[in-house]
């Protein structure tokens, strides 16, 4: 069934946005991810203008988000301090992520632009990712609690600023969550993927945080900084679909209860081992068609 | 039924005005507006004409709101492929189509639908281009634009069929797909007789979203901050909803 959306003005088959939606909502559900690293690419596979499906995407982050951080918040295991401040730096990553999106689409590079992008934060992540699982799943011990006896780098415990954490019992430069929360929040605009991959080993890592902590702080920062971001790209370029993000939304609810009873069977290093082959083949679809000769030399821009 | 009501109403206007209105071209649209709803799909305008003289040339040309197109050809760059060279066609119509009642026509009236801008080629030759330094062949541009609008279902290639009821009476449907852009369509009609139009008329359609849609375009344009705390609120309500709902594994 056809369906016209009012914002991409567009007509687009609405079981298959649906399907789109309780694909990436199943992938959540098993791996506990936001999925925004499928939904983007896959919505402007479709078709959808990549200015809606970016715009768009940050308000089922925000859907994700919420229904995730519920269960770590009745645990206790959200640092809304540092969650707090990594907001800050996410609010002013969102505004120079807006403005660049606005910058690369003046320049006619937007896809170009978009895909190295992805392909750097996919192929990085994934490799990761792959590397990690690997690792744990022969070791029986995670790289995580490997990497967490070490602290902070020096060139971090250097800067100024410094605020305690008592929640997480750091004493860290605050521009330490802040350009975390930065980065997090460029990657929301830009790209329209929560970067949760990337949020949680920074906070481990570079943060040095407890690892039962950053999930549902990193959720916490991410539910934010991306209602921030479909604010800017809704006062700013027009480009949220509402009815678009309904059915990705009502999609992704379905999609997430069977990716929680799936999830009974694919567990631990399997698990992620799963997610990064996953990640790391829409990144070499990505780089395919970067790489390889293009089927259209020709590409045509409307309205700039 | 649906499209011969308005034959009959067209042609019944005929038998009562004609005697005291003289004109020798008349041209009218089956319906004045298009209305894009939910599950809108594509529509059709449907005009309807009367030539007096059957030794004329009609000629009509459909053309949707105007907007700027860039063609990029993507060339090689350290190994990736990139947009390179363009050329930029300033205020051309996002959907734009003709018809015209003979094909055979003369040199002199060839130059004459050019001037009035009817045919692809003229339409393109009427806007105002801009292009990075090294592109040469800008015709293999327009070729591409007109490809690609064409493949749309947004231009059409070689124009739309005037069917005539009679020696007088012709009608023309163009196809609108769902893709086509809202706004004011301008329809020009014109007949032309011995390389000269002896008469012409411009008429107005609205393709305009309805309803829902309309409500969900205009409180994006007009109210985007409640607009994006609508959206905002939504995903926050069924983020919570998901979490209530979970299956527990």
């Amino acid at each position: 069934m056809q369906i016209y959306l009012p914002i991409a003005e567009m007509s687009v088959p609405i079981e298959m946005i649906f399907l789109l939606g309780a694909f990436v909502g199943f992938i959540s559900g098993v791996f506990g991810v936001g999925g925004g690293f499928l939904t983007t690419p896959l919505l402007i596979f479709m078709g959808i203008p990549s200015a809606v499906a970016v715009g768009t995407q940050g308000s089922q982050l925000v859907a994700s988000g919420v229904s995730g951080v519920m269960g770590y918040w009745r645990r206790g295991h959200v640092d809304f301090m540092v969650g707090t401040i990594m907001l800050g730096g996410g609010f002013f990553g969102t505004l120079v992520g807006v403005g660049f999106f606005q910058f690369i689409k003046y320049l006619g590079q937007i896809d170009l632009i978009i895909s190295i992008l992805y392909i750097v934060l996919l192929g990085s992540i994934g490799c990761m990712m792959l590397f990690e699982s690997v690792f744990s799943a022969f070791k029986k011990k995670t790289m995580k609690s490997e990497f967490n006896r070490l602290k902070s780098p020096s060139l971090i415990s250097r800067l100024p600023y410094k605020m305690r954490f008592p929640r997480s019992k750091l004493y860290v430069s605050a521009l330490v969550p802040g350009g975390i929360g930065f980065v997090s929040g460029f990657l929301v605009s830009t790209m329209g993927v929560g970067g949760g991959f990337l949020l949680v080993p920074a906070m481990i890592y570079i943060l040095g945080m407890p690892p039962l902590l950053v999930a549902g702080t990193s959720l916490f920062q991410i539910i934010f900084t991306s209602a921030f971001s479909t604010m800017m790209h809704a006062t700013i370029s027009n480009s949220v679909d509402i009815m678009l993000a309904v059915f990705l939304i009502l999609g992704g609810v379905i999609g997430a209860q069977f990716g929680v009873l799936a999830s009974k069977k694919v567990t631990g290093a399997r698990a992620r081992i799963i997610l990064a082959l996953l990640v790391l083949g829409v990144c070499l679809q990505l780089a395919i068609q970067l790489f390889l000769s293009p089927s259209e030399i020709f590409v045509m821009v409307e309205g700039q | 039924m649906k499209h011969i009501l308005p034959v009959l109403f067209f042609c019944a206007s005929f038998l009562v005005v004609s005697p005291i209105y003289a004109s020798n071209f008349e041209v009218e649209i089956a319906h004045e507006t298009i209305d894009v709803t939910v599950g809108f799909t594509g529509s059709t305008i449907e005009i309807f004409g009367d030539r007096r003289d059957e030794d004329t040339l009609v000629a009509i040309m459909v053309e949707g709101p105007k907007t700027d197109v860039t063609i990029w050809e993507k060339a090689r760059v350290f190994g990736t492929w990139v947009n390179r060279y363009f050329v930029h066609f300033d205020n051309i119509p996002k959907y734009y189509s003709y018809s015209l009642s003979g094909t055979n026509n003369s040199e002199k009236t060839k130059r004459l639908l050019a001037f009035h801008g009817i045919g692809n080629d003229a339409m393109l030759s009427n806007a105002r281009i801009e292009k990075s330094g090294s592109v040469e062949d800008l015709e293999l541009f327009k070729k591409e634009l007109l490809k690609k609008k064409v493949d749309a279902g947004l231009y059409t290639k070689d124009g739309v069929k005037m069917n005539f009821i009679n020696n007088n009476f012709f009608r023309v449907r163009f196809d609108i797909p769902a893709s086509a852009a809202t706004g004011n369509y301008i329809i020009k009609s014109y007949l032309i007789k011995d390389d000269e139009v002896i008469e012409h008329n411009t008429d107005m359609l609205s393709v305009e979203q309805v309803g829902l849609n309309a409500f969900i375009n205009e409180s994006a344009r007009k109210h985007s901050f409640i607009y994006a705390f609508v959206c905002i609120f939504l995903a926050f309500f069924s983020g919570w909803l998901i979490s209530v709902l979970k299956v527990r594994p």
